[in-house]
């Protein structure tokens, strides 16, 4: 007997064998066993999903005579004609190559017959959306008027390209992708009985190179099948499709994220040598970092297909790491992988973005970049011009002593520094003593902050410090309308009073109050520097709100006040 | 001044055994006429006398109206009445429509012409004649307040066992096209029976429920549930397949676009029907992205705007679609 492939041998026969469709096939039961009968369905759906199945089961089970109501008996010569594919009254017609009007004009004439020993007479028109618009036209008319013994089962992948008039006058069912547990399960029975040695991860590996077809699930599993006979490893499968090893991925954002860049070489190295895609092997990374993101943002939404092993390290990999690092990696990785797919070397452009990632902790966000700028900007028009032209140092010193010094030298040494040391360079035990109390401790406070959340040290440099004392951390909003509002959020303030909480070993009240006034005195010194005197002259005079309207009224028009 | 009859008429006439001559069917509703048309079908006319009696023409492929005068015009046989039914009426030629106009005006009384049309033109002289001695019928489309009574209605009397909020997800999901919403509550008969029916079940069979999908996927953005929006998401790209993303950019486009025009109507305090109008969607929808819009602040929307225009930018030059997709939610 002729070698039958996997998928025609394992075609089902019933509605119960049909995987993933129980929303449909039940549906389809009780529309028979009911007898209530539309005279048209259209099934829709991805490929190799069942629709072309369960079109013939249901021909089988509405002229079967023998079996249940909506159970094929499959004895019957009904139903094994239709399953031979040369019954009479059920024409499988193929949309795609019999899309003339001309061939539905002969269909029609066809239909007009009554059926010769079944019950109804049942044309399954595969591809439907393949046929013409006059040809739909011609259709259309037997819609309109259906005699009673016709039946109408259409398939297609393209519901949309289906004409809305002939949409309308079918009961429609949309297939959906199967499950990667109920394929994996469904290879099991299928290899079990074909005597198959395979393990769940391999099966895995293979419903997740299916995307949701149940056909291309088992075409696969004949690929690998006649290769590797009847004992497959994990390790072949792969090998076989092509697969990267989970491993080397692990191994890779491991390294990443601990910064170790010569580790990320010898991935690399292994990956050319075992003769992978460059191109597959990034677009498996970026997958890798999207799964830890998500392990963080979404845990409990079941969103990664991975063994329980795999998801373990996942979520490791994924806590070490952080969201904001991990949303960081993931922009670079997807910005810089045109730089890859056009590249004459991807090799080098891959090793070169991981050594870039190595050390991405050292390196700010776009967005970091700007407020960083926008904050030194502040910095220098808050200083009195004689400082200018002085050495860096004395610009970056503060002239009023709310930012730590010491917080800005750390973060001018910090890109020097490498990445193996970790930012927390607080000692634990010497900097959450209760005697760090004050601007002290507001200075160290920050920079353990730094060490935990970039975006939020950025935000707390732009505050106030007003006090510190035994359980109270007294802060006033900055100037910067986005640092501003950044504590408007609940979450954020929960955030800055838990890592409060962490730091100082005790629970700490935050308050946050309005910005201090002597800022204003600040905003007319930068204003002084920045568009000279006219304007501080008359403010001086002025209330303090009408001082702040007169000045945005004089940025705005570049203008001058003139006293009255 | 012509006078329209209405649907319910036309079933007091044949309840009454009082089928007028002539009719002309038309309108959005086909549903309803349809249902209209059988009924007409099962009793005017005896189901043995039924094959001397009924005729059908379509006006699609080229009707002589000749044809249809001499069917109009002969005795019925075996039977009271005689029925005509021509379908698609618009699609014949002006020139020969005027030749049946002198039939609509002495019609034999003892044959029932339905004309069916979708669109008619009723600057034409058939079509206006027609509705000027009041033959004709129109088949409105259900508005906003008459669907969720209707589908509670027509539940019942298919014996579904449905929740009155499960009836207005379905009117959420589909609108108001009658027949849409009866094949659904056919499918969802036939799946539950007489079980009690909700929202989640209507959910797993709609085939509206991709559309609606881009709905939900907007409300968990604007309420930043990241991870739902996630879920919601990878949802729809298993069924859909990852070709589904570029529809989905675009859907997203369209929505936030749709927020900040009703954004900016709602600070000119533009009634909620204009508003339907004027953002082109039907009024149903409209309570729904105000919602949004509330929640939405301009600034937030032109970010959206802008990721997903860079994510547009990336699909296109042939990044992984869920990845991008998936990035852009956790960067919005």
């Amino acid at each position: 007997m002729p070698y039958e492939v996997l998928a025609r041998k394992w075609r089902p026969q019933v509605f119960e064998d049909v995987i993933g469709q129980e929303h449909i096939t039940q549906t389809l039961v009780n529309a028979i066993k009911t007898g209530r009968l539309a005279h048209a369905y259209i099934f829709g759906g991805p490929r190799g999903v069942g629709k072309t199945s369960v079109a013939r089961i249901f021909a089988k089970a509405i002229n079967c005579a023998e079996g249940e109501p909506g159970i094929p008996c499959n004895r019957c010569r009904s139903c094994r004609e239709i399953t031979e594919g040369n019954s009479v009254d059920v024409q499988e017609i193929d949309g795609a190559s019999n899309r003339g009007i001309d061939e539905i004009r002969e269909l029609r004439e066809s239909a007009r017959y009554m059926p010769s020993a079944s019950r109804y007479r049942i044309y399954v028109i595969d591809e439907v959306h393949m046929l013409t618009l006059p040809a739909f036209n011609a259709l259309l008319k037997t819609l309109e008027e259906p005699p009673p013994h016709v039946k109408f089962i259409f398939a297609t992948t393209e519901s949309h390209k289906v004409p809305i008039t002939i949409l309308s006058r079918c009961q429609r069912f949309d297939f959906k992708r199967i499950a990667l547990q109920k394929i994996v399960a469904y290879l099991e029975k299928i290899s079990g009985h074909e005597g198959v040695a395979i393990g769940t991860t391999a099966l895995a590996m293979i419903a997740r190179e299916a995307e949701g077809s149940m056909r291309d699930a088992e075409s696969l599993l004949d690929q690998v099948v006649s290769f590797a006979g009847d004992k497959v490893s994990d390790d072949q499968v792969p090998e076989i499709l092509g697969i990267i090893d989970r491993g080397l991925i692990f191994e890779s954002s491991s390294a990443i994220i601990e910064g170790a860049a010569p580790r990320c070489l010898a991935v690399v190295e292994k990956v050319y040598s075992r003769g992978y895609d460059i191109k597959e092997f990034y677009r498996a990374l970026m997958a890798q970092f999207r799964n830890l993101l998500v392990s963080l943002i979404a845990p409990e939404e079941n969103l990664i297909d991975m063994s329980e092993s795999d998801r373990k390290e996942i979520r490791r990999q994924a806590e070490m790491a952080g969201t904001e690092k991990l949303q960081v990696v993931l922009n670079f990785l997807i910005s810089r992988e045109d730089a890859l797919r056009f590249s004459t070397y991807p090799r080098l452009v891959l090793e070169a973005t991981l050594i870039k990632l190595c050390t991405l902790g050292e390196y700010l966000s776009f967005d970091d970049i700007m407020k960083k700028m926008a904050f030194l900007e502040k910095r220098l028009l808050s200083l009195p011009p004689e400082t200018h032209g002085e050495d860096g140092k004395t610009v970056l010193d503060p002239p009023i002593n709310w930012t730590p010094k010491a917080v800005l030298d750390d973060h001018a040494e910090k890109p020097a520094s490498g990445k193996d040391t970790p930012p927390h360079t607080a000692d634990p035990k010497g900097t959450t003593d209760s005697a760090l109390d004050g601007e002290k401790g507001w200075e160290a406070f920050l920079q353990f902050v730094s060490s935990k959340s970039k975006m939020l040290y950025t935000i707390l440099k732009d505050w106030h410090f007003k006090a510190l004392t035994e359980d109270l951390l007294e802060i006033a909003n900055g100037n910067q309308k986005f640092s501003s509002g950044y504590f408007e959020e609940q979450d954020k303030r929960d955030q800055l009073a838990e890592y409060c909480r962490t730091f100082f070993k005790r629970d700490i009240r935050v308050k946050i109050t309005a910005r201090p006034i002597a800022s204003a005195g600040e905003k007319e010194r930068a204003a002084r520097n920045d568009k000279g005197k006219n304007r501080t002259e008359a403010s001086d005079e002025l209330p303090p709100e009408v001082r702040d309207v007169a000045q945005n009224v004089l940025e705005l028009f570049e203008g001058k006040l003139i006293n009255k | 001044m012509s006078v329209e009859t209405t649907p319910e008429t036309v079933l007091t006439h044949l309840n009454g055994g009082r089928l007028k001559p002539l009719y002309l069917f038309y309108g959005p509703d086909d549903f309803h006429l349809e249902k209209i048309l059988e009924q007409i079908r099962e009793k005017a006319v005896p189901e043995s006398a039924r094959d001397f009696n009924v005729q059908v023409f379509d006006g699609e492929g080229g009707v002589n109206p000749g044809h249809i005068l001499d069917a109009a015009r002969s005795l019925p046989f075996l039977s009271g009445n005689r029925l005509i039914i021509v379908r698609r009426t618009d699609r014949i030629a002006a020139s020969d429509l005027e030749i049946l106009i002198p039939y609509v005006k002495s019609p034999v009384e003892t044959t029932c012409i339905i004309f069916v049309a979708q669109k008619p033109d009723f600057r034409l002289k058939f079509f206006s004649s027609m509705r000027k001695q009041g033959h004709a019928v129109h088949f409105k489309e259900l508005t906003d307040a008459q669907a969720v009574p209707w589908i509670m209605a027509s539940a019942r009397e298919m014996g579904l066992n449905i929740s009155q909020d499960a009836c207005r997800h379905l009117h959420g999901m589909i609108g108001n096209r009658s027949r849409a919403l009866y094949t659904e509550l056919e499918k969802l008969h036939l799946r539950h029976g007489t079980g009690k029916i909700g929202t989640p079940e209507i959910k797993e069979l709609s085939i509206f429920s991709r559309m609606y999908t881009i709905f939900e996927l907007m409300d968990e953005i604007s309420q930043r549930g990241k991870a739902r929006s996630l879920s919601i998401l990878n949802r729809y790209l298993e069924e859909e397949g990852k070709d589904a993303a570029f529809g989905i950019i675009g859907m997203l486009t369209r929505q936030i676009r749709i927020i900040f025009q009703a954004k900016e109507l709602m600070s000119q305090h533009v009634s909620r029907k204009d508003m339907a109008k004027k953002l082109g969607v039907p009024a149903f929808v409209v309570g729904k992205i105000l919602g949004q819009a509330r929640r939405w602040q301009e600034k937030d929307l032109e970010k959206a705007l802008m990721l997903l225009y860079q994510a547009d930018g990336s699909l296109k030059s042939g990044s992984q679609a869920p990845l991008v997709l998936e990035n852009f939610l956790l960067s919005i």
